[in-house]
């Protein structure tokens, strides 16, 4: 049992299962056993903390710019964050800004995604015309829209702008658009 | 008492190298209380570990410390006592006492105070866990370079610590898909973040 040289190291996916709870009680066993007895693996799990702690902290500033679910949002209001959020119905628009008091800014594009096996989003010119997609976003289980998270630092930096997104289902090789929002956002106070 | 002599002998540290029985093997073969340099080794090892079960078990970094606390006190008073008859079982039996102190803690047994106030007058408390320091900046790069149900997986787990199969759920994907989303965006960020910022 040395400390410093690990001959048959955990593989990190097992660290990963281990710490989301997803192994079986034997597994859990063998892995703690090695835990406590290696020093290398230890800290490898020491790391695999450190790595989600500080995912928890860019989540918890609204750094990050990400889908998420109805229920995440509702988490995020119940840990005392201030969110701000913005929801738009296809074909419609929204006045928009973020304060010093705002943690995250979430905008919320509704959309009937039933059926859809894929959908992507667009961010589009004055014009309609598509600058930037993004694939294969993630759908949640209630099939009412898109929720996702705007950078706070990305968001407080802009001036007023107006921004054109797009929704659009994908099935195999046909594309139908399921709905234009526009976001006229206001820069925030100096 | 011969290993004791000669690990204790020109050194007040000991080779990290050294076997954790050896260190039980010396403070099992000293006089209660006397290998202070070995039982200090040993709890600079074995506070992490214990620690990361706390962690794991408790969700809690106040329980998780006291419950390191009081695990460590417990296998010194044992290793003093010399009751730990085979030394390369340490890591066993610690792990006995982390299972054991935490299934009483959570049946509302009283911790044993006395004991702990007594162990902690006379112990170093190691407080400062090293802790890899992460780059916000490099972690943000490195997050938005995922694929975005990658990140979406990695943010509903570990942000809300939601089981996998919640995430599961509110994604509509199934337990083992979330699973494998995982291994493989972990991974590539642990890639991105040890290449500086550059996805692969």
């Amino acid at each position: 049992m040395t400390n410093l040289h690990c001959k048959s190291p955990l593989d990190p996916a097992l660290l990963a299962d281990y710490w989301t709870e997803d192994l079986d009680v034997e597994q859990e066993d063998v892995v703690e056993e090695h835990l406590m007895a290696c020093e290398t693996c230890s800290r490898e799990l020491q790391s695999l903390i450190a790595l989600t702690g500080a995912i928890r902290s860019l989540t918890k500033k609204g750094l990050l710019r990400v889908v998420v679910s109805e229920p995440f949002v509702n988490r995020l209001k119940s840990d005392g964050l201030n969110v701000r959020q913005y929801t738009v119905r296809p074909g419609g628009g929204v006045e928009c800004t973020i304060t010093d008091k705002d943690d995250v800014v979430i905008a919320h594009l509704a959309a009937d995604l039933a059926g859809a096996q894929r959908i992507d989003l667009a961010r589009c010119d004055a014009d309609g015309r598509e600058r930037m997609r993004i694939r294969d976003v993630p759908i949640t289980t209630d099939r009412e829209g898109v929720i996702w998270t705007e950078p706070t630092d990305l968001l407080r930096s802009m001036k007023d702008e107006v921004l054109h997104v797009r929704l659009i289902a994908v099935d195999d090789a046909r594309e139908r658009v399921l709905g234009d929002y526009t976001f006229h956002h206001t820069a925030s106070e100096p | 008492m011969l290993l004791y002599s000669a690990l204790m002998a020109d050194t007040s540290q000991f080779d990290p190298r050294a076997p954790d029985a050896d260190l039980v093997m010396v403070i099992s073969g000293a006089p209660p209380g006397e290998a202070r340099n070995a039982e200090d080794e040993l709890y600079r090892r074995l506070a992490p570990r214990v620690r990361l079960y706390g962690l794991r078990h408790l969700k809690n970094e106040q329980a998780a410390a006291d419950l390191t606390q009081h695990v460590l006190m417990m296998t010194i008073e044992k290793l003093r006592l010399g009751k730990l008859r085979e030394p390369e079982k340490l890591a066993s039996f610690v792990l006995g006492t982390c299972r054991m102190v935490v299934l009483d803690w959570r049946r509302g047994v009283v911790r044993q105070q006395r004991l702990l106030e007594q162990y902690i007058k006379e112990q170093p408390i190691f407080e400062e866990f090293s802790t890899p320091e992460i780059d916000s900046r490099q972690l943000t790069d490195c997050l938005q370079q995922l694929l975005e149900r990658e990140r979406s997986v990695l943010v509903m787990t570990f942000y809300a610590e939601r089981t996998t199969d919640a995430v599961a759920r509110q994604l509509e994907l199934s337990v083992e898909n979330v699973r494998v989303i995982r291994h493989r965006a972990l991974g590539r960020l642990r890639r991105c973040m040890t290449q500086g910022g550059s996805s692969s």
